[in-house]
């Protein structure tokens, strides 16, 4: 390293004891690191063999580190006591949870006819009533298909024919009560007539 | 670009589609991508829609196949793009394909278990195909959930099933090895009802937490640096980009079927004989079709043990279990899968045509 007479001086003047001090400090680093550290790693790396050496020592490394991870965590989830305090976690969350909407609904139940909406409780039971309405059809159609035996008839047709695949999306999806007789055999709605089924 | 900053952009991209994900409902409302396969939609009813996919080549093979596909995520992870899609490798090599893109449920749907799938829905999408093909017995290739549903199915309408492929099925629970099994047990049949009974489905946002929480250190880095290891592989973060659309599109699960699996798996009631669907009794014994059971022997999800036992269950006489080298999902979207299990599958049946 050039250092200026000129800064020399003007630093001695300032501050004689540090100017030497300092002085005496460089002259040490440069004997001990004759070479900047960074310039010496730099061009130990700039070789691409060693490159790729440190890029698959580190890869290993980050493996390893993966691989602990996941075994941990598996070993963790793997144990009878955390999975049971898991699930007990789960059941006291959702008690909660449940506990919160009941206190709620109550709060706004008053609210919600004044405003002109179906509580909770009146949805629940459109649906109930939707849910029995299913039963009961597919009794009314197991039934059908018992005494009718339609599908029967139309699967023994088909077995002779070959089908045209755009007449039988068309002929389901023209009403419902057809798809209703075509998958179910029963004979409610108008029945399917055979011939256009197959060419 | 740096590995930390490369990096670093999948991750945020991750995090977008997570957050996306919460904000819209999962697979329920988001769009499925363009397919690789087309498809025709020729029956919907209840919660089925049934695609189907026809046959290319000269080899046309007779006995058409229906794809049975589990109900908590969006099945266009068999068809995800050209090259990497199980349907695709179907109909090319002759097979009438059939696919039961489940609908995902709502609220007015909560009632539905395994009677309302089994009996109604796929027995509903069997008899479309029977009409449809004009073929009166069926291949059903079920897939995780889907093979459950395709086995209890075959179970309760043998006579219409010709072939029985099951990859990956959640069978047996008794081995308690791998979290997810451990965890599924740990849950009382009291949370599963709760859950049922505030939510009304099992909704999906839960489901896709579950399953996150299970591989944390998978999910939060090792993904994102995985597809960053192996951008450079052509088509590589195409796949990747769609696997992840599809690990996001979770959907639902109805109230009533959620808390009937969870009371199954707790119980290990299928394989005892004492599942119920509807009124009858799920008996495996009485399964004669030939059955392939295909099992993934690094499955994290399914363990393979809980598979291997399926041929012992059911009286068919030509029976076997297929051991690959592979995970849950590398069974349908690994090209090593696609080139060396799949056509040992569609060979199977291939010789099972008559």
């Amino acid at each position: 390293m050039v250092i200026k007479k000129s800064d020399e001086a003007s630093r001695a003047n300032q501050n004689p004891g540090d100017a030497s001090f300092s002085d005496e400090m460089l002259k040490l680093a440069q004997c001990l690191m004759p070479v900047p550290p960074t310039a010496k790693v730099k061009r130990l790396i700039d070789s691409s063999a060693v490159e790729a050496k440190l890029s698959e020592v580190a890869w290993k490394a980050y493996d390893s580190v993966v691989g602990l991870a996941n075994q941990t965590t598996n070993s963790v989830y793997g144990n009878r006591r955390v999975a049971q305090g898991l699930g007990t976690s789960l059941d006291l969350m959702l008690r909660w949870q449940r506990f919160n909407s009941a206190v709620t609904g109550a709060l706004f139940a008053a609210i919600w006819p004044a405003v002109g909406l179906p509580t909770g409780s009146e949805v629940a039971a459109v649906r109930a009533d939707i849910r029995e309405l299913r039963e009961e059809l597919r009794a009314a159609l197991a039934e059908a298909e018992t005494n009718e035996d339609y599908a029967r008839e139309l699967h023994e047709a088909v077995r002779h024919s070959i089908v045209n695949e755009h007449d039988v999306a068309d002929q389901v999806r023209k009403s419902s009560t057809r798809q209703v007789s075509v998958w179910t055999g029963w004979a409610g709605g108008e029945h399917m007539e055979i011939k256009d089924v197959g060419n | 670009m740096s590995a930390i900053s490369e990096v670093a952009s999948f991750w945020m991209e991750g995090a977008m589609r997570t957050i996306d994900a919460f904000r819209n409902g999962f697979g329920t409302t988001m769009d499925d991508p363009e397919p690789a396969t087309p498809s025709r939609v020729i029956y919907e009813s209840g919660l089925v829609r049934l695609r189907h996919y026809a046959a290319r080549g000269d080899t046309r093979h007779r006995v058409p196949l229906l794809l049975i596909y589990s109900l908590i995520k969006r099945p266009f992870i068999l068809d995800l793009r050209r090259g990497r899609s199980v349907i695709e490798h179907l109909v090319s090599n002759g097979f009438e394909v059939y696919l039961i893109d489940w609908i995902p449920p709502t609220a007015s749907d909560k009632w539905r278990g395994f009677d309302a799938y089994v009996n109604e829905d796929i027995a509903n999408a069997v008899r479309a195909v029977q009409i449809h093909s004009g073929v009166e017995q069926i291949s059903i290739l079920g897939y995780c959930f889907g093979a459950l549903l395709g086995l209890m199915y075959t179970a309760l309408h043998g006579d219409n099933v010709k072939n029985l492929v099951s990859l990956c099925i959640p069978l047996d629970t008794s081995s308690r090895d791998l979290p997810i099994e451990n965890l599924t047990a740990a849950m009382s049949a009291r949370s599963a009802e709760m859950i049922a009974d505030m939510y009304g489905n099992a909704p999906a946002w839960m489901i896709f937490s579950a399953f996150n929480t299970l591989q944390p250190t998978h999910h939060l880095l090792d993904k994102f640096v995985g597809a960053y290891r192996s951008s450079s592989r052509p088509g590589f973060i195409e796949t990747f980009r769609l696997f992840e659309r599809w690990l996001h599109s979770d959907v639902p699960m109805a109230g009533q079927i959620f808390v009937e699996t969870s009371a199954m798996w707790r119980d290990n009631s299928l394989i005892k004989g004492e599942m119920k669907v509807g009124d009858t009794f799920v008996d495996l014994k009485r399964i004669a079709a030939p059955l392939l059971n295909v099992i993934g022997d690094f499955d994290d999800i399914v363990n393979p043990r809980s598979s291997k036992p399926l041929p012992e269950l059911v009286s068919s006489a030509d029976k076997r279990n297929l051991h690959y080298p592979t995970s849950h999902m590398g069974a349908a979207v690994s090209s090593d899968s696609l080139k060396k299990l799949w056509p040992q599958i569609s060979g199977w049946l291939a010789e099972r045509d008559n």
